[in-house]
């Protein structure tokens, strides 16, 4: 879109005036040629003062003062004083819903619906997070919504500032709307579908010379609407952001030994034994909104995983047990309670026992206490008949909600100590 | 109230001002510019000097000035708006000492 020319913008500034006014007819042709000669003197005037084009003319025009305010002082001029503040005032106003430019409306709605969904999704979204999210996203949802407001506002007043940002604002919607519709799943963006046709009436140049008079746009302001609007898209960014409202791998200890009964040189069945403890837990690990019911299904991003697994494939270990367990007894009690931990802790399995691959546990980390030591045992039988090798390998892996994880490796005659590992290690679930 | 008053004020700095001579709106805009404690936008003398028009005490006509440059419309007081003038001393209006520096 060209840039309208100083002279457009001082033309600009007196249509502005006089749609404000009750003026009509010859006097309102005379009124734009004698206006309008003004401001031109004013404009010559601060170029030969030294100042540039644009800002000679932006001087122009805020010395000459407020349209709307001109706009009823034309009114009153000509009417009496009763019509002035009665008719005169609401006239220009119904007949301006006319006068509005091309595109007007859409841009508008586009900062309502943006400002109304920031409100809406913020509230829904953010309400599942945890605290320092929360609270990170929020401040960029409200500092954007209220940029949103005053350019719904400003736009009303024909200020070039809030044309900008709707051209901003829908070029960023269209591309998150490409990027979701390329990535998967495919979902449509409503925002980005009516961006597309506001953007088709932004740049016309009818909105552009609605906003001419107004002063432009500098650069700082330029990067404050580029970076307001990216505003809405920190929501979205703080899941991948370190929330120290929340355990990590350092507060959690794992010490794991495993207790074999041996015939004839051989691993009969055996007693695996993980010792766990939080030093702290997670705080409002679901946000606002109730904790995470009871049945979650195990393996849900939100819960988290104790997972026994005798020597599954790729370990770099000297025994691959596989096929090679039978599970028959798992425990979780709670050390200082003496307590089954199942009364305290929201676990829920498909099968306790099976005899092929690990044997998985969810727990619900909002249940968990700190500085409680929580045992976990898990029974063994060995599935061959002629029982396992000597030392058998068994893997205890935590996952804290897909986030981090700690695991360790024991034998019969080498306890483990837990070590933070690199998540998500997802485990293959057997079919429930 | 205060806006009312105010456009009293300034109808009678306006009448005060044709009253020495007929001028165009830049140059009353100057000349109120000019006065001490005026700081009123330009634009507010158009009203003014339309309403002065409205009311039979000045008359403006349209003087061609030159090529690319527009056409300025310049008012003088009427008999009627000289006798209001008169009527009306002493007027709040500019300093003669202020006047004469933003003549050309």
């Amino acid at each position: 879109m060209r840039p309208p020319t100083p002279a457009e913008r001082l033309r600009s500034h007196v249509d502005r005036i006089l749609d404000r006014a009750s003026v009509r007819g010859g006097d309102r042709e005379d009124l734009v040629e004698e206006l309008y000669g003004h401001l031109w003197q004013r404009w010559q005037d601060g170029m030969t003062a030294g100042l540039s084009t644009d800002a000679a003319a932006d001087a122009a025009i805020s010395g000459f003062g407020e349209a709307s305010r001109l706009g009823q002082d034309m009114t009153s001029a000509y009417h009496s004083r009763l019509y002035a503040s009665t008719i005169g005032v609401l006239l220009p106003t119904v007949l301006g819903v006319d006068d509005k430019p091309y595109g007007y409306g859409r841009a508008r709605a586009l900062l309502f619906l943006t400002g109304l969904f920031a409100v809406v999704g913020g509230v829904v979204y953010l309400n599942a997070q945890t605290p320092f999210r929360l609270l990170v996203g929020a401040a960029a949802i409200a500092m954007a919504f209220c940029m949103t407001v005053l350019a719904y506002r400003a736009f009303a007043r024909g200020q070039r500032w809030a044309l900008v940002y709707v051209q901003v604002l829908g070029i960023g919607f269209v591309a998150e709307g490409v990027l979701e519709f390329l990535l998967k799943p495919v979902t449509i963006s409503f925002l980005g579908i009516v961006s597309i046709f506001v953007l088709m009436a932004a740049f016309d140049p009818k909105l552009g010379s609605w906003v001419s008079a107004s002063r432009r746009t500098g650069k700082v302001l330029g990067v404050v609407i580029a970076a307001s609007v990216l505003l809405y898209s920190v929501p979205l960014a703080v899941v991948a952001m370190p929330d120290p409202t929340q355990a990590s791998p350092a507060d959690l200890s794992i010490m794991v030994r495993v207790d074999c009964t041996q015939t004839g040189g051989l691993v009969t069945s055996g007693t695996v034994t993980a010792t766990i403890r939080w030093a702290r837990t997670d705080f409002l690990p679901y946000g606002l909104r109730p904790a995470m019911s009871q049945t979650d299904e195990l393996g849900a991003s939100s819960t988290s995983i104790l997972a026994f697994d005798p020597g599954p494939n790729g370990t770099p270990f000297p025994h691959n047990l596989e096929g090679g367990v039978v599970g028959t007894t798992f425990t979780l009690v709670d050390a200082e309670t003496r307590r089954n931990a199942d009364a305290g802790v929201t676990m829920k399995s498909w099968s306790a026992f099976f005899d092929v691959g690990a044997f998985y546990k969810g727990i619900d980390p909002g249940t968990i206490q700190a500085n409680h030591t929580y045992v976990a045992s898990f029974g063994f039988i060995s599935a061959h008949s002629g029982g396992l090798p000597d030392d058998p390998v068994f893997r205890i892996r935590y996952d804290h909600q897909g986030r981090w994880g700690v695991q360790a490796y024991a034998t019969c005659t080498q306890p483990g100590v837990g070590q933070p590992v690199t998540t998500p290690d997802p485990p293959t679930f057997p079919a429930p | 109230m205060a806006r009312q008053s105010d456009g009293q004020e300034l109808r009678a700095l306006v009448l005060g001002i044709l009253a020495h001579r007929e001028a165009y709106g830049y140059e009353v805009a100057a000349e109120l510019r000019a006065a001490d404690g005026l700081d009123l936008p330009e634009g507010s003398v158009y009203p003014a000097l339309r309403r002065l028009e409205h009311d039979g005490l000045a008359s403006g006509h349209w003087v061609e000035i030159g090529a690319d440059v527009p056409r300025r419309r310049y008012y003088m007081l009427t008999p009627k708006g000289l006798a209001e003038f008169a009527r009306q001393q002493p007027v709040p209006r500019p300093a003669p000492r202020r006047l004469r520096e933003v003549r050309p």
